[in-house]
């Protein structure tokens, strides 16, 4: 590994020295008003607007007509197309995985996601959602910027991997009101209704989305046995969701309201549950309100934000004692935190963000339960604070150097886990079209109340002395203009994750725990070309090389393949009225938790939509994904009996909206 | 990792071929560069030099960097800081990227506009007579135009840049 990896960096090196020396003399005055107009500003990397070359970090940003034109119905569809991303879904939730570190069982804490700024991840689990089960509907999304590599020095907590920033659109770029109407195989059915306009200086969205699936039949071959139905679960992988999002903006006030209720059916018998009982199913219900003021002088921008965050879960799960038994989990968590931010431009060549935060987790329940007859097992109830305090500066060292110093201290009251996260970066930006970032950043993710305090007397307990995971990363980026409308990204990394926190069982009582035991190192390569024109042709190919490796035992591990490969492509025609869209995404091997081996597999999906096409403000479109049927599983946690779960084989999605 | 940075001290000991600072002002400076090509002056105030004047001071010697020695319509041009409370100088474009937009309105009160072109960065920046406005849209610079208040000022604003705007007023 260490000759592939020194190999790396020589080729790495041939390539910039060759960029170097073909860099042309253009810089931002010899560029048309075409070019200038396409050159991508970020927010959420530093918490303010930059260009994304100026940012530390590996950026992607995914904008509204790229959902529109691949027809992207959740979060998680629009970030499997994305270079290093792995997702992966249990039946149940979809679980987001990046650079060859997508642990089974982990509810997403390891990504932050973001919506306008706003945190999204709960504080019982620290998960997120990425499918249907995400707060907003993807017609209400502007744009989704990706940050990858560590963002603790902004964000804090579970900024592990990258952060997600999902930035809702606005009452002009909503404008009118618009009705959808789509429908999918399995009895499917998803509609919206959204609004944007704007009153007396008021801009006001609003988007109400439902989604209602009764699913298929599963058959499971772990199962198949007549007391269990032969492996087939009937019926009972349905789902509904309901949600709403609200945002208005008055001059320097702006304010977020989102609800999502999601109701899954769960059809594998996960956490030993009785197969095909029919009443095994988690409901999630989030929500948040966030009010932001922000405002601009001369010299610096102050800004504050104030919210109010609220999560309920509830998971049925039939358990044999005997007799059958309906046992159910219960979750209530609650926040409420401020934060003030102000970036400074007062000093010449510097822009100085100073941040401050207190978020206040006021409550953080969980229960667990028989619910007839009523036996309680689990009853914990707790209260925790964050204070953070967070400061970064961007030094521009001369026309072509930028350096990116900053970061955050988190102190959590209960738990005494006091943490900091720097970040630096140096980047050199040789001429408009070769940028050059080397990168380095520490995060951490704090043990979540699930690990600290979950505990039922037959099957696990808490381990409230859980420190948290610390993540160090290496990173170097090329950012190469290879002509007008092609660009190339290159990046080499290597991180190390210490003190994973890990479910075993003790030896001891039997039971499960959390501990912090061992460390993954990964070192991986990312090579992706864009490809964009004015007359609305865009398409990219992406290869990623991850190589996530258990420190002690040098395997390679669970749920992490090693090749992934990318492809898109999206034309229009007829004016821009008819978009036709392709992707194809190739997954490497892996391994599943138990050690067998995972095979690869390819999917194809195909899209077509019509805007204004015979019919005035009417959008029609389709969506075929997984086209040629291919039977493929993805790893499944300890929480299963299954090895690996199987997927979808092709289906369709027809829609039609109208803009009135 | 320490290879890392060699590289990167190496690369830096190249000459660099950017020459401004590329950030969201620079953008906007480039837009601005390049709006003249788009715009017809029915009334020429300034003769020999374009003069760009700017309000705010935080912006003044990044813009006058980044136009130092650049010309248009083969004039050079020549930025200069001026404060819309006192007597104005005859200006090709008014750059007004101060946060206190509603000031801008000292300026109409002081001249009939004939000729200026003005541009501004703020969310009322139209409402307050602006004729060229950005704003950051998708997460890229964009620009919106009111050609009423461009044609009072005896501006023409040509056809191309109206369809690149993101919005016409």
């Amino acid at each position: 590994m260490r000759i592939i990896s020194r190999l790396y960096f020589c080729w790495f090196f041939i390539l910039v020295l060759t960029a170097s020396l073909h860099a042309d003399e253009q810089n931002l005055a010899t560029m048309g008003l075409d070019e200038l107009m396409n050159v991508q500003v970020v927010y959420g990397a530093s918490k303010y607007k930059q260009l994304t070359r100026d940012v530390p970090a590996s950026i992607t940003i995914i904008t509204h007509e790229q959902i529109a034109k691949y027809n992207y119905r959740t979060l998680a569809d629009a970030l499997s197309g994305q270079r290093g991303f792995d997702i992966t879904y249990d039946r149940n939730y979809r679980y987001l995985g990046l650079r060859g570190l997508n642990r089974p069982g982990d509810y997403n804490s390891r990504v932050l996601i973001a919506i306008n700024g706003h945190r999204y991840n709960e504080n019982i689990y620290d998960s997120t959602f990425i499918g249907d089960d995400f707060i907003l509907d993807m017609s209400a999304v502007e744009r989704i910027e990706i940050i990858r590599g560590p963002g603790s020095a902004i964000y804090g907590s579970n900024a592990f991997l990258a952060v997600v920033n999902v930035i809702t659109k606005s009452s002009a770029e909503g404008k009118g009101t618009q009705v959808e109407w789509n429908m999918k195989k399995y009895g499917t059915h998803r509609g919206r209704l959204s609004y944007g306009g704007e009153h007396a200086g008021l801009e006001l969205m609003a988007n109400f989305a439902f989604y209602d699936s009764q699913g298929e039949d599963q058959f499971y071959p772990e199962y198949n046995d007549p007391a269990t139905n032969n492996g087939v679960s009937v019926k009972q992988d349905g789902e509904k969701v309901k949600k709403g999002v609200i945002t208005a903006k008055f001059q320097d006030l702006k304010i977020d309201i989102a609800y999502a209720n999601r109701t899954k059916e769960i059809p594998t018998g996960s956490f030993e549950s009785v197969f095909n009982d029919g009443r095994e199913g988690t409901q999630d219900v989030r929500s948040y309100v966030d009010l932001l003021w922000e405002h601009s002088y001369d010299l610096f921008t102050p800004s504050i934000r104030a919210y109010y965050d609220s999560y309920y879960y509830e998971g049925d799960y039939p358990l044999d004692y005997p007799p059958i038994t309906l046992s159910r989990d219960e979750t209530n968590g609650k926040i409420w935190g401020v934060e003030a931010r102000a970036v400074l431009s007062a000093i010449a060549k510097n822009k100085l963000s100073i941040g401050l935060e207190y978020r206040n987790n006021f409550q953080q329940d969980q229960k667990n339960f028989d619910v007839e007859p009523y036996v309680s097992y689990l009853d914990d109830k707790r209260k925790e604070t964050i204070v953070a305090y967070y400061l970064q500066d961007e030094i521009r060292m001369s026309d072509s150097i930028l350096i990116n110093l900053g970061a955050r201290y988190d102190s959590l009251n209960t738990s005494d886990i006091n943490q900091f996260a720097p970040r630096g970066g140096i980047i050199y930006q040789h001429s408009l079209k070769t940028n050059l970032k080397a990168l380095y950043g520490e995060a951490f993710r704090a043990p979540n109340c699930y690990e600290r305090y979950y505990a039922s007397p037959s099957s696990q307990k808490g381990n409230p002395n859980l420190k948290p995971e610390t993540i160090s990363t290496y990173e170097f980026i090329l950012e190469q203009s290879l002509t007008r409308n092609l660009n190339l990204t290159v990046s080499l990394y290597e991180f190390t994750v210490q003190n994973m926190s890990q479910q075993i069982v003790d030896p001891n009582d039997g039971l499960q725990i959390f501990v912090n035991q061992g460390a993954i190192k990964s070192q991986g390569s990312e090579f992706e070309v864009e490809y964009k024109n004015d007359s609305g042709t865009e398409g990219a190919l992406s290869y990623a090389l991850a190589q996530a490796k258990d420190s002690t035992t040098k395997a390679i591990i669970s749920n992490s393949p090693r090749h992934k490969v990318l492809s898109r492509m999206a034309q229009t025609f007829f004016n821009q009225k008819l978009t036709l869209a392709g992707e194809l995404q190739y997954t490497g091997s892996t391994y599943a938790v138990d050690g067998s081996k995972v095979g690869d597999y390819y999917l194809v999906n195909l899209s077509a939509r019509t805007l204004d096409l015979g019919v005035k403000d009417l959008t029609s479109f389709l969506r075929l994904t997984n086209l040629f049927d291919r039977k493929y599983g993805q790893p499944a946690s300890t929480a299963f009996r299954q090895d690996t779960i199987e997927q979808d084989g092709i289906n369709f999605e027809l829609g039609v909206g109208f803009t009135f | 990792m320490k290879i890392f940075f060699l590289v990167l001290f190496l690369l830096c000991l190249s000459p660099p071929a950017v020459t401004e600072e590329s950030n969201i002002l620079g953008i906007e400076a480039a837009m601005i560069l390049q709006f003249p090509n788009f715009i017809s002056w029915k009334t020429s105030l300034s003769s020999e030099e374009f003069t760009i004047g700017v309000h705010d001071e935080k912006n003044y010697l990044p813009l006058k960097a980044f136009f130092l020695e650049k010309k248009i319509q083969n004039k050079v041009v020549k930025v200069i800081r001026v404060d819309l409370s006192n007597a104005l100088p005859a200006l090709d474009i008014l750059v007004f990227f101060a946060p206190d937009i509603k000031s801008l309105n000292t300026f109409f009160g002081q001249t009939a506009c004939h000729g200026t072109l003005i541009v501004t960065s703020d969310l009322d920046g139209i409402k307050h007579g602006s004729h060229i406005n950005f704003m950051v849209k998708l997460g890229k610079v964009r620009f919106e135009i009111s050609q009423t208040s461009a044609t009072q000022c005896d501006l023409e604003i040509n056809s191309r840049l109206l369809k690149a705007a993101a919005h016409v007023y």
